[in-house]
């Protein structure tokens, strides 16, 4: 059995490194397990029925069924973030290993989610709403959004120490949670003061019953899919403190 | 301004890019649990 | 005779007469930022198409964004010698609260980036054929605002971005978000003033500007003790 050097911290506490195990077999099934199966099965079944056993709009088209993959996106959007927030603000409070190591995976989760609302948003709008972009509160918070969590992230990638990487990305999660009233309050303002092109929103007819349900079913399989994809990679996480790299 | 006639290339991009976006991630979840284990 | 350890405002003032002395001395920073917010006051000139867009609504937005960027600069030096030769590790074992060291360098950096704006302020109403008078009144009142949440989110961060790989792009990142309230704020209600409107129509930006003021100088000195070792 050869000795390792094992790397320490220079302060002695949660983040003490195991030493390095040997291949773990099956690993990957580690990260995977049946029941993110059931979560991409759900995911798979909520597009089968949008796609083939849901009907077409009558008034905005085929481009109306964005908005069941788009609404659910930004809804697992505001999960992860919520789940990056709090686990941020439990680490500063308790220095809990775990809560910063599923802070980490959620604010990953999150950015996927956030790219995927701003990139289908516009798919929508353009046919919708006849433009790409519009600065409109909400639009601009989730861009905004999408920056912070990139800079999380940068961040995260930027401290080599376990624990200041833990300190310093708590911090900017829990500084940008209280960010977010700022942005949108100023946002808002500038909107009712600043009167931009209008654009023609057909009026949100009230969903028929088939839409209403499929909407829900794509909600339900998105958010269940978004935690189960925080789950692996919060063990993706623990392999990684496993195999010694801290 | 009204929607345009045919909206579905829109849709068909809004769906791929989405499933792309997710496979994507998934892909490289399992892709760095196997690098770990190397 | 048994000396007190300073208090909390104490050991601020402390701590900001040491960076400025320390400032004084070579003021390179100073001048490097001055140069660089006039430069980018003049680039911006030049990008302009002064038929589009009039000078009194050009010219704030102007103004706040190239302090913003030349801030960064200043801000990053602000901690940059403190990590030589770990000279904060002299600070840490002082008697003084964490936060002092915050406030103290925060004390400091609001006065260096006030004296940039004493200079940036009337060169803005200079480039841009501003009236004087009414252009200082209105930039500089709103600038202190905006000066003060600058200097408290830009701090913190440098603190923190000191100690990473890629401190010169990791502060622009972190601190662009925070920095959106601010200039958008501060330039709406300098673009209210300067255009001589009711000073009730710029209250409501100014009224967010202070509150994220207020807000931001509270969460950045209670967290800066987070971003140091135990």
């Amino acid at each position: 059995m050869t000795s390792t050097a094992v790397p320490t911290p220079p302060t002695g506490n949660s983040f003490r490194v195991p030493p390095p195990s040997p291949r773990l077999p099956g690993a990957p099934f580690l990260v995977f397990d049946w029941l993110f199966a059931l979560a991409v099965v759900g995911v798979i079944g909520a597009i089968v029925r949008i796609i083939f056993f849901t009907p077409i709009e009558a008034t905005q088209g085929a481009a109306q069924k964005i908005y069941y993959v788009h609404v659910p996106a930004a809804l697992s959007a505001y999960l992860a973030l919520i789940v990056c927030a709090v686990m941020s603000m439990i680490y500063l409070w308790l220095r809990e290993v775990r809560a910063d190591r599923m802070a980490e995976s959620a604010g990953e989760v999150a950015l996927l989610f956030t790219t995927a609302v701003l990139i289908t948003g516009p798919l929508w709008g353009k046919p919708i709403w006849g433009t790409w972009w519009t600065w409109d509160a909400r639009l601009t918070l989730t861009l905004f959004l999408w920056f912070v969590t990139a800079a999380y992230l940068v961040l995260r990638g930027a401290v080599d120490d376990p624990i200041m990487r833990a300190r310093y990305s708590a911090v900017l999660a829990v500084l940008a949670a209280l960010l977010i009233p700022f942005i949108h309050l100023s946002v808002y303002l500038f909107r009712t003061l600043h009167p931009m092109p209008i654009v023609l929103k057909p009026s949100e007819p009230s969903l028929p019953r088939e839409m209403l349900i499929t909407f829900s079913v794509s909600s339900i399989a998105f958010l269940f899919f978004c935690a189960m994809l925080m789950r692996s990679r919060y063990r993706l996480a623990l392999l990684r403190e496993r195999a010694g790299i801290v | 301004m009204s929607v345009p006639a045919d909206t579905r290339g829109y849709y068909h991009a809004a769906y791929v890019v989405a499933i792309v976006l997710y496979t994507g991630y998934v892909v490289s979840l399992w892709w760095r649990a196997r690098r770990l284990n190397q | 005779m048994l000396a007190r350890a300073p208090g909390l405002t104490a050991a601020a003032w402390i701590v900001a007469k040491k960076d400025l002395a320390i400032e004084l001395r070579t003021k390179s920073a100073f001048l490097s930022v001055i140069v660089f917010t006039l430069l980018g006051l003049v680039i911006f000139f030049f990008a302009w198409d002064s038929t589009a867009v009039s000078a009194l609504d050009l010219a704030p937005g102007v103004l706040w964004v190239t302090f913003t960027f030349a801030g960064l600069l200043g801000l990053h030096r602000s901690f940059g010698a403190e990590m030589q030769d770990r000279a904060i590790d002299g600070l840490l074992v002082a008697p003084i609260d964490r936060e002092s060291i915050y406030l103290g360098k925060a004390i400091a950096n609001a006065i260096f980036v006030s004296a940039v704006l004493v200079i940036a302020v009337p060169a803005v109403a200079l480039f841009y054929n501003l009236p004087l008078g009414r252009a200082v009144l209105a930039l500089g009142s709103v600038a202190v605002l905006a000066a003060i949440g600058l200097v408290a989110i830009g701090t913190l961060f440098s603190a923190m971005a000191v100690n990473t790989r890629m401190a010169e792009l990791l502060l622009p990142m972190l601190s662009l978000p925070f920095f959106v309230p601010i200039v958008l704020t501060s330039a709406q209600a300098s673009t209210q003033l300067l255009a001589g409107r009711p000073f009730a129509e710029a209250l409501p930006w100014l009224k967010i500007l202070v509150a994220f003021d207020i807000v931001f100088v509270v969460a950045c000195t209670v967290a800066f003790p987070h971003t140091l070792e135990e």
